[in-house]
């Protein structure tokens, strides 16, 4: 089940990469991406979708607790992609795999969107 | 075209139920149809017209995909996999490449297994009936420059190189030298199937299977836009026909064949993207058809789909370098190599309805994959690529042969992004009963009345695309079945 909470993390996730992958222009489509994304997490295999949605929000509250002050959602896309890299640097392996997920997603999406609205 | 049924009751009887719609169950329906036999299809997926999607798009992912194609088999090193969830099934997502088994494959299935009647000649006029009818044809017109790429560094290097044929039936105009249809199974045998009399009944997941003295109970879950509904369907014969995966999971759910799920192979695939001087990619290019055949069957080199969504996902390893894919994609596609080994596992989890997939290589497996992904590297730097960006985190980009090496290694190759389209072997066929979970033509020992028809009863990886090899046991088993017995 999404919450509020849980749907804007995925799209300051995705707002972040984005921003890494292709800079300023590509946060108009973040939007859009960011649904894409939330719809691929309801299709995944029904027994890991808990375990993706803890760890997205684990992946939020780290930044309050860790020297930010704030959640990820909270975050501008420059210090989320900060908290990003340390995740996907970091151990356990579940930390980068999650960041992988959503940036593998989420540079599909945006390419994917482009190529659907004559964009490319 | 296809008009799918949906049972005025949930209660519905049928000679025999066929269990998935891809190119297995779409094989056995149409040909037990024609035969005048009342036959009853049940597909988890939906009915999408042909046509209505873009082939490998974001929609086709959605709406065509099981999972929306986020599907992995977990161990060590996790290998992605896709699998078809629609009507039609695999054939309608797969790239429509077509191959037989190769005879040295069938004669280490035969002999290991201990399959009978499983010559070369034996599946040949199989295997040349369903060509006849799908349109094994090779391209008539100019064959894709990222494709004709491959067939010239595997020139070069005097390799052995073929244009693969694919299941197209081309009607080509000056305009459109290779304009076509790609024969899916919504396109041939569902509609021949359909249009016999067989009863298809979409958006219906079966959950188990139970018997009723002589007869047997298809217990299934209906869910489609007027809503969720259990259904019963009795028949007399049930064939399962839902692939390497679905096949055992349901098997497993309804207590039959307690070894299916045991022995998974897959074609574990390693990628990489290469850059050219020259111009090799461009909108709507489709299918690359070439494929390097020099170390086959362990290892067989080929291009992918190389659209810009594609491009940017298989560049993700290399970031530093991921805003060429805007201003370069012409110059740029994605080649992969393609193996045979490993092992894994198909489980049903109590409480969850997606089965888990474990898959483990061993040592030997990964310095296949190594070697695999270095002759790749050699045959694209003798076509004359720029530099080569790996699937493997934590590399650099390789601009010659000298470069290889430091990469094609087995300990790097543990952290590559390997995948796979092709899955099979989970109930594999023979008369070795250690080894096997149906008999020669498909049959579960001891389990009167049902029989496999898919990937599942490939005894191994084949090493090439598998749906040619699928289509032509399943036809042989069928006939053998149902027609003599």
């Amino acid at each position: 089940m999404q919450t509020p909470r849980f749907d804007e993390a995925v799209e300051a996730i995705v707002r972040a990469l984005l921003q890494e992958h292709e800079g300023d222009g590509a946060g108009e489509l973040a939007p859009q991406v960011a649904e894409f994304v939330r719809g691929q997490q309801t299709r995944m295999p029904d027994y890991s979708r808990g375990p993706l949605r803890l760890l997205t929000l684990a992946l939020d509250t780290w930044p309050l607790l860790f020297g930010y002050g704030r959640p990820l959602r909270r975050l501008t896309p420059e210090m989320a992609r900060v908290v990003l890299a340390t995740w996907r640097a970091g151990w356990p392996a579940a930390r980068r795999d999650l960041v992988t997920f959503y940036e593998a997603l989420s540079v599909f999406g945006l390419a994917a969107e482009r190529q659907d609205h004559g964009n490319d | 075209m296809i008009d799918p049924f949906r049972p005025a009751t949930d209660q519905i009887r049928a000679e025999i139920v066929v269990i998935g719609s891809g190119p297995g169950g779409s094989t056995a329906a149409c040909l037990l149809a024609e035969a005048g036999r009342d036959v009853l299809l049940l597909e988890e997926g939906s009915y999408v017209p042909p046509g209505s999607v873009r082939p490998f798009s974001r929609d086709q992912m959605v709406r065509q995909y099981r999972n929306g194609g986020l599907t992995f088999a977990m161990g060590p090193i996790k290998v992605a996999y896709v699998e078809g969830r629609c009507v039609g099934g695999g054939s309608e997502i797969n790239s429509g490449l077509y191959h037989r088994t190769p005879p040295e494959v069938l004669a280490e299935w035969r002999e290991r297994f201990r399959i009978e009647a499983f010559r070369e000649e034996d599946l040949r006029p199989h295997f040349e009936t369903n060509e006849s009818a799908l349109h094994v044809s090779t391209m008539p017109g100019p064959l894709p420059p990222a494709s004709l790429k491959l067939d010239e560094g595997a020139t070069r290097l005097g390799w052995k190189s073929l244009e693969v044929p694919r299941l197209f039936a081309y009607g080509p105009t000056p305009e459109e030298p290779n304009r076509g249809l790609k024969q899916t199974m919504t396109r041939t045998f569902l509609s021949r199937a359909t249009a016999a009399g067989a009863r298809l009944v979409c958006d219906t997941r079966v959950l188990r299977l139970r018997r009723a003295g002589e007869r047997w109970r298809v217990v299934a879950e209906q869910n489609d836009s007027e809503g969720r509904r259990s259904l019963m369907v009795e028949a007399s014969r049930v064939i399962v026909a839902g692939g390497a995966i679905q096949t055992p999971a349901l098997l497993r759910r309804s207590r039959i064949a307690p070894r299916a799920g045991d022995t998974l192979h897959l074609h574990p695939t390693v990628k990489l993207v290469a850059r050219f001087p020259d111009v090799v990619n461009y909108e709507g290019m489709g299918v690359p058809v070439h494929q390097v055949k020099e170390f086959a069957p362990e290892i067989s080199l080929g291009c992918s789909i190389s659209s810009p969504p594609y491009l940017h996902l298989a560049m993700l390893d290399h970031p530093q370098h991921a805003r060429e894919v805007a201003s370069d994609w012409q110059r740029m596609a994605i080649y992969y190599a393609m193996t045979r080994g490993g092992q894994g596992t198909v489980r049903t989890i109590p409480g969850f309805r997606d089965p888990l997939v474990r898959y483990r290589l061993k040592e030997c497996d990964v310095t296949t994959l190594a070697d695999g992904l270095k002759h790749l590297g050699r045959c694209l730097f003798a076509a004359g690529a720029e530099v080569l960006y790996p699937n493997i985190t934590g590399t650099g980009p390789l601009t010659s042969e000298g470069n290889l090496g430091r990469v094609c290694n087995s300990k790097l190759l543990k952290t590559s992004r390997l995948m796979t389209i092709h899955l099979f072997s989970s109930c594999p066929m023979g008369e070795d009963r250690r080894r096997c979970v149906a008999d020669s033509f498909g049959r579960i020992p001891g389990v009167p009345g049902v029989s496999i028809a898919d990937a599942s009863l490939l005894p191994g990886a084949p090493g090439v695309n598998p749906q040619g090899s699928i289509m032509a046991i399943v036809r042989r088993n069928i006939l053998e079945t149902f027609h003599r017995g």
